[in-house]
Formats: C-alpha cells, structure tokens, sequence
C-alpha cells in the first residue's frame, strides 16, 4: 500500500511526510534534530523519558506531546524548540539524572552514553533537585555483560529490543513508579538467561545500565562517539 | 585589600574533592601569568591565606561531606559576588558521595576499624571538636547554597575554566551551550 503523502509545518518550515509516520520521523527527515533518549529506530515507541516532547499548535492543549508517539496530521503545526520546551526537556533531563546514580566520572559508558551526550547538547550543567541515591543492585552474573542498575533510566529499550529484534524476551520492568526496575525471570540473574553481548537489547543501551564486560575505558578521550561532536540521533548497534 | 580594589579578586576553595580541579586550574599553563595580570587571588590552596575577605569570583571544588565543608561554603556564599561550582564533585556528588549508599556509622567502622590493612587495637575512631563531623549524606554545593554559575568536568578542561574567566572579567556570563563542545564536558 502506497502510503499517503500530507504536508506538515515544522518549526515554519513546510515538510512532507506520510500519513500514520510520527512527528519524530518526520522531522528527522527533513534535518531536524529533537533529542531522543527512549526511542529507536529498531523499536516500537512508548514514549518513556519525554525527552521528545514538542507544541502542537492549535489543538487547544497547554501541555507537550512526545513527538515519537504522535502521528502526524495534515496541516498540523509543529514547534520543536522554545523557551518554554527547552525548560520542561531540561527539567525532565534533571529528574533523570537525580533519581539514580548518573556519575559519569567512574562509569564506563561515560563518552559513548546517549544521556550524557543529551546533557552536553541541551547545555545541562547541574541537577536543581536532591539526588536520591538509591542503593541499586550489579548484576555480575553474565560472563560477557554487566547489568547496573544504578545507571538505569528505565526507557525500556533492552525490554523491547530483547523482545521485538533478538526474539528472546530477556528482559522486564517489575516495580511500580520510581521503585521499577528492569529485571530477568522476576529477580533472577543474567548468568541464568540466553541474553548475549551481541544482542541488540545489550548494544543500544543508551546509559552504562548495560554495558559488555572488557571493553571498559578501552577507548581514549577524545576517541569516543561524543567527546568532539555532539549527539545527532540514536547510536546503531555494532 | 580595602584601601584600593584595582583588581577583581578571585578565591577558590577545595571541599571534598581530590584538588584535580585546581590542577586543571594551573594547567592553564603561561596563562596563569595573564590571569595574574587580570585578577588578585586571595584565599585559596595555591596562595595559603586564611583570612576570606569580600570577593568577585569564588570557585568551589568539590561536595559538601562535613561540617568543616559546610562552614567554609557558607563563608564563601556570603563574601562571594558571583560563585561557580567548580567540577563534578561540586555538582553531582561523584565520588566523595558514593559514601551516600551507605550509613555514616557504616563508613566510619570501615575506615577505622574493619579495614584489613588497619592497625586499630583500642577500637577507637576519631571524634573531638577538632575532626569535623561528617553530615549524614554528601551534598552537593547547589543544594546547599545557590550558585551563580556551574563548570562541571572531571576535572573541568582548563580551556573551559580559561574561557569562562575571561568571559565574567569581560564582564559576560555565558551559556553552558556557548562553552566550546569538546570543553563542556562531565568526565
């Protein structure tokens, strides 16, 4: 089926997408960059972290929608950047980084790690609300990777990806609100599944939450995807 | 220093942090001369005053673990014009706060007495009103006082510390986004 063509407004500028295609992609075609944290192009949306989120004009509604999730209308008007999305993706970005353990001195992600490198391009240079520090569990189990939960984000990438790409349904969310954790077999340990490094659940990871045991600080400063340029998109897997 | 002020006068305090920011401050290399020229340093590990007396710039190096550090931050705050939290330490915790998964009492035992390496007969871990007492969890310097600026780096790159000095002593305040990319950074 021939996938029916429409015109949207980006930012001003006109741009043509297809009808049932998400704002997100959309933009994305015609060179506009909206930070990402939970989506990918491998997987389905869910619109997790919020980082997405842009004005609709003219619906009425005050609030922001996550444009990876919002099919785009003909004739709908779209601003991806203000004041005020900058503000609510800066204090979301925030809350992020306080409700776990985002050091990125002494993690091994540190210079490839998509929340960073959203927090360098959005100018993020402190957190404005207490750190929580929660007391999260490493799961060492794996011969090949390393599951922290301390650095999770909870996007739910390695949950879709384990179940959409790799067919193997790994991973879980279990908890509820701030207490959620991702976990496999409810509280078992990694060592115990069929996950391997070479899946994608485990290679596009966008924080150090899952990270494939060896390759740590492997890298120089300088070598890393993040360290000269900033981020454009999701990273591929290998 | 209140007879005449011809110079901004910059001071920079050293909490819980490994000095590595203030080594980034000296790897400005020759352009510690320049800076020499533009501003007066007062109290601060590399110059040894004691006395803080009223100054433009304050740079704070790292998080706020005891009660020492809490009085020498308040001091700054109240003396200081325009106050940067200085590096990682100072405004994410970073490793003096990994302490914060655990109890004080917890740190203390293990320091002082549960240690392989330590030689601690009588069991006794240091108090007195001399040893600061440590706070219950490592802050860090915006949750204690606000801030007029944040540098964050691990430690911050000198060209990053060059550039946002010069730029206040212009008398600008730049964006975080309008430090050079490769210089914004959290490691």
């Amino acid at each position: 089926m021939k996938k029916e063509k429409i015109t949207i407004t980006v930012d001003g500028k006109e741009v043509a997408a297809y009808a049932g295609e998400t704002i997100l992609d959309a933009a994305k075609r015609a060179g506009i960059y909206i930070p990402t944290l939970c989506h990918h192009p491998l997987l389905s949306n869910t619109g997790a972290c919020r980082m997405c989120v842009v004005k609709i004009e003219g619906t009425g509604r005050q609030n922001l929608n996550s444009s990876c999730t919002t099919p785009v209308n003909d004739g709908m008007v779209v601003t991806t950047e203000s004041p005020e999305i900058k503000k609510m993706r800066r204090l979301n970005l925030e809350l992020i980084f306080s409700e776990r353990n985002h050091q990125c001195p002494f993690c091994e992600k540190s210079g490839n790690c998509e929340l960073q490198a959203v927090a360098y391009r959005l100018g993020m240079d402190y957190v404005r609300f207490p750190f929580l520090w929660p007391k999260k569990e490493v799961d060492a189990s794996h011969p090949d990777i390393i599951h922290d939960a301390n650095r999770c984000m909870l996007c739910g990438r390695c949950v879709r990806s384990s179940e959409e790409v790799d067919k193997k349904g790994v991973f879980a969310i279990k908890g509820r609100g701030i207490d959620s954790d991702v976990t496999v077999n409810i509280d078992g340990r990694l060592g115990d599944t069929e996950v391997t490094k070479d899946d994608v659940a485990i290679q596009i990871c966008p924080t150090g939450s899952l990270c494939e045991k060896g390759l740590a600080y492997s890298e120089r400063y300088g070598e890393r995807r993040f360290d000269m340029k900033p981020i454009e998109g999701p990273v591929e897997p290998k | 220093m209140a007879t005449k002020k011809s110079k901004p006068i910059v001071a920079t305090c050293w909490l819980a942090g490994c000095a590595g920011c203030h080594m980034s401050l000296l790897d400005i290399d020759e352009r510690i001369v320049a800076l020499s020229e533009l501003v007066d340093f007062s109290v601060s590990p590399i110059t040894d005053f004691k006395e803080l007396p009223e100054v433009d710039i304050a740079l704070i190096e790292g998080a706020v673990a005891n009660e020492d550090n809490m009085e020498v931050l308040k001091d700054f705050r109240k003396k200081a014009k325009f106050l940067i939290a200085f590096g990682d330490c100072a405004i994410f915790g970073n490793l003096p706060a990994m302490r914060n998964a655990f109890t004080v009492k917890e740190c203390l035992e293990e320091a002082f007495l549960d240690t392989e390496s330590t030689v601690n007969p009588n069991g006794i871990i240091p108090t007195g009103e001399d040893v600061p007492k440590l706070l219950p969890k490592v802050l860090t310097v915006p949750q204690v006082v606000k801030t007029d600026y944040n540098l964050p780096g691990c430690p911050p790159d000198a060209d990053a510390i060059w550039f946002l000095l010069t730029e206040l002593l212009a008398g600008r305040v730049p964006e975080p986004t309008e430090i050079p990319y490769r210089d914004f950074k959290f490691d």
